[in-house]
């Protein structure tokens, strides 16, 4: 059953600025990942799945490349008379102006918040890769009485540790928010996806562009514990937070290396929905070898292709080897090129014989549409 | 009802009984076929591609499948507010009602169908053929012409002629002379049975046609014959691309490994023209370390821990460890298990090879070439651990554990 009455507002700008060349010219919601996804698919589809069918976008700047990626929200089932996809981007009203932080940008899209008639929103920031039951955690906000529910992942998780939102909790309840603390087995961080009823959310944006508050996380949650009912939602499925490019190579390693993850990230009962192509299916050369690899469709693989993945339309030459790299779509990589620890983004094309080496820790970036 | 140029009606209610189990459920056009499209798709994406976007598609023979997969026609962008996409089953009016009872009279029983758009030109189409051909080139050289019917033919060898149905025509491309599978071809232009019609005459001899009840209500048999009897201008149009009907298991079979023949024709990765399909959303094809692929078409939801050799593996295809796979297709959804093998083989939708079991043959294994052939298995069927199902061999229901078929 579709939820009629959860509202879904999604953040495709969230922490743009961690990762360096990547989102130069992009969104954190549009970053490419894993094959044949922009990083804002795994938000969507949760919300969709969630059976949310009315989701705004705040967009910031920057975000010609995902208004492109989303269109008018078909993939996502999101082009609806009732609800749908709505574009919140700044200067929408005559006093905006580019928001700093979730409370300034969602003032701008408070007209939007007012005219919805439902009764509960969920927040989503778009540098989170993770698939879960969105439903069950809206359900159990409404059944706890919560003022505020946060989902949180608990332990180690593939990040640089910029300054993570991290609880202590006393049950359910978020008894402490810490900024910046250190990785333990034990340490339950943000995975900034928040529900709460629509009224308290603009009761919280007006209050806080009264007193010219930004964050929401810090101006207000962690500043408001002691008067509303925070509570914390476990996500027990797979969560990375996307906060580097260190990461995001991180990240990608461990979908091609851990067939648990691709399991819990993949999994059949709440498909990542995406913008189609219609690429043909890959084709294996005859002298091709590939192994543990992800690879996209619409690829042409006449080299060697070692634990790395292949976004849609890469053609990969003949005696060209390819490791641990990250090659965007329609890249070329031409023969005999050798790249290790590489990220390519879209389009680069790699002239025959040429040899780039990065190191795990240290990827060499390729930016767009470049020659090497 | 804004007026259209030309509308095109989709023949796709045809059995394909020659495809054995692979149609027992579902119509010939719903097919899968190349990984990830359906015999359909290459008729849609041509008129969407060719700039014609109102369609009909007569069904009759199991629809359900064809039906939820064509949907709104979104995949194809024919999803439109005028004209767009339309499934056109038999239905009862008034006088009752009868199922299609020919080629002919799916398109007279729908002539309310195509008033609505009051086209100049109707483009008829069968769902049968894998191939890329821009219409709008044939409905100018009709224009042009001056034609009441062009009919496109390619060239076929002449000693597979009499496979066919035969256009005789004169050196300015008029044809003088149609014969169904003649013994002895005068020519080797084969019908491809696609039509453009004026659609004020077509219009006329369906009528004829229907008012006849000796007749069989068919293109090939009575209308295109009628016509010429009555020395209407019929036209050929010249085709020379990739064209192959994919109407016996064999020919399924040839027309889905023709993909991996680079002297092959057939491009299905030219942007200009695509081949749109509709695709359950599925993450990246994963190769394992264990994998072995070659010279295979291969794509999205497909895991593959195993040998995979001159195939085509369907979305969402599992090959696990020590599998192996050669000169095959298997369809959407079906789990190779360890230690099976899949040769010379067409395997449906869904099913499970369990584990050690063997499906297809080598020729060179078989002792008597004359009996071999391609396997097939069924949609959804299970074929038991230790299994083996010889060459040429169409299994219908479940084999169980060291079954032999």
């Amino acid at each position: 059953m579709r939820k009629t009455n959860v509202l879904g507002i999604v953040f495709p700008n969230a922490h743009d600025n961690l990762m360096g060349e990547m989102t130069e010219f992009r969104s954190m919601g549009s970053l490419p990942f894993c094959g044949r996804y922009r990083v804002i698919d795994f938000s969507l589809s949760n919300l969709v799945n969630a059976g949310v069918s009315k989701v705004g976008i705040v967009t910031k700047n920057n975000y010609q490349s995902l208004m492109d990626h989303i269109g008018t929200g078909k993939a996502w089932d999101l082009d609806r008379k009732s609800g749908g996809l709505f574009f919140l981007p700044p200067y929408s009203n005559t006093d905006a102006k580019v928001y700093k932080g979730h409370v300034d940008g969602l003032f701008g899209a408070m007209n939007f918040l007012r005219s919805s008639s439902e009764e509960y929103v969920v927040m989503c920031d778009c540098d989170i890769i993770t698939n879960f039951d969105l439903s069950d955690m809206i359900d159990r906000h409404i059944d706890s009485g919560a003022d505020i529910t946060i989902a949180y992942k608990k332990g180690v998780m593939p990040q640089n540790n910029h300054d993570v939102m991290a609880f202590k909790l006393d049950g359910d309840k978020i008894t402490d928010i810490k900024f910046a603390a250190p990785e333990s087995a034990d340490r339950c961080v943000s995975l900034d996806i928040t529900v709460m009823s629509k009224e308290l959310l603009i009761k919280i944006i007006e209050e806080g562009f009264e007193r010219n508050f930004t964050s929401i996380a810090r101006d207000v949650y962690q500043r408001s514990l002691d008067k509303l009912d925070i509570r914390g939602y476990e996500v027990t499925e797979y969560a990375a937070v996307m906060d580097s490019p260190e990461t995001y190579a991180k990240v990608t390693a461990e979908v091609v290396n851990d067939p648990a993850v691709r399991r819990q990230l993949f999994c059949k009962d709440r498909p990542v929905f995406t913008k189609t192509r219609d690429d043909m299916p890959t084709i294996y050369g005859l002298d091709s070898e590939v192994k543990n690899s992800l690879i996209a469709d619409g690829c042409v693989i006449e080299g060697t292709v070692k634990n790395s993945v292949l976004f849609r339309g890469v053609k990969v030459g003949k005696d060209a080897v390819i490791e641990n790299c990250i090659i965007m779509q329609d890249s070329v990589i031409e023969a005999n090129a050798d790249l290790q620890f590489v990220t390519l983004d879209k389009k680069v094309r790699i002239t025959v014989g040429k040899t780039l080496r990065g190191t795990e820790t240290y990827p060499i970036y390729v930016r767009k549409k470049a020659e090497v | 009802m804004k007026k259209t140029e030309c509308v095109a009606m989709l023949l796709a209610g045809g059995q394909g009984s020659r495809l054995g189990v692979l149609t027992q459920n579902i119509a010939k056009p719903a097919v899968p076929y190349g990984g990830k499209y359906r015999i359909i798709d290459f008729p849609l994406s041509n008129c969407t591609n060719s700039g014609i976007d109102t369609v009909g598609v007569l069904t009759q023979y199991q629809p359900l499948e064809l039906n939820d997969y064509i949907g709104s026609g979104k995949p194809w962008d024919l999803d439109r507010s005028n004209g767009g996409v339309h499934i056109l089953p038999p239905y009862q009016n008034n006088k009752g009602g009868d199922w299609y009872k020919g080629t002919a009279n799916a398109i007279y029983q729908n002539i309310p169908f195509i008033k609505r758009y009051d086209p100049e030109y109707v483009l008829i189409l069968s769902g049968d053929h894998i191939y890329k051909m821009d219409y709008s080139d044939m409905i100018e050289q009709h224009k042009e012409s001056g034609a009441d019917c062009t009919i496109a033919v390619i060239e076929v060898p002449m000693e597979e002629a009499s496979r066919f149905g035969i256009m005789n025509c004169n050196p300015d491309g008029s044809i003088y002379e149609f014969e169904e599978k003649p013994k002895n071809p005068k020519s080797n232009l084969a019908s491809m049975g696609i039509y453009v019609f004026s659609w004020d005459k077509l219009k006329k001899y369906l009528e004829e046609d229907e008012a006849d009840p000796n007749s069989s209500n068919d293109f090939g048999k009575n209308i295109i014959p009628n016509m010429l009897n009555d020395n209407q201008k019929m036209v050929v149009y010249r085709f020379a691309d990739y064209w192959k009907d994919v109407g016996t298991i064999d020919s399924l079979w040839e027309a889905n490994l023709d993909l991996l023949d680079p002297k092959i024709k057939l491009d299905l990765s030219d942007p200009k023209w695509r081949i749109y399909s509709r695709t359950p959303s599925a993450p990246p094809q994963y190769i394992s370390d264990t994998a072995k692929v070659q010279n295979s078409l291969i794509t999205e939801g497909c895991e593959v821990f195993g040998t995979v050799d001159f195939s085509i593996l369907f979305d969402n295809v599992t090959v696990e460890e020590g599998a192996i796979v050669k000169d095959s297709l298997v369809m959407p959804g079906a789990v190779i298990k360890k230690g099976a093998s899949v040769q010379y083989a067409i395997i449906a939708e869904n099913v499970v090879v369990e584990e050690s079991a063997s499906v297809g043959e080598r020729p060179e294994d078989v002792s008597d070439l004359s009996s071999w052939g391609v396997s097939v298995v069924g949609a959804g069927l299970t074929i038991g651990k230790n299994a083996k199902v010889k060459a040429g061999v169409m299994i219908k229901e479940n084999l169980e554990e060291g079954g032999k078929q």
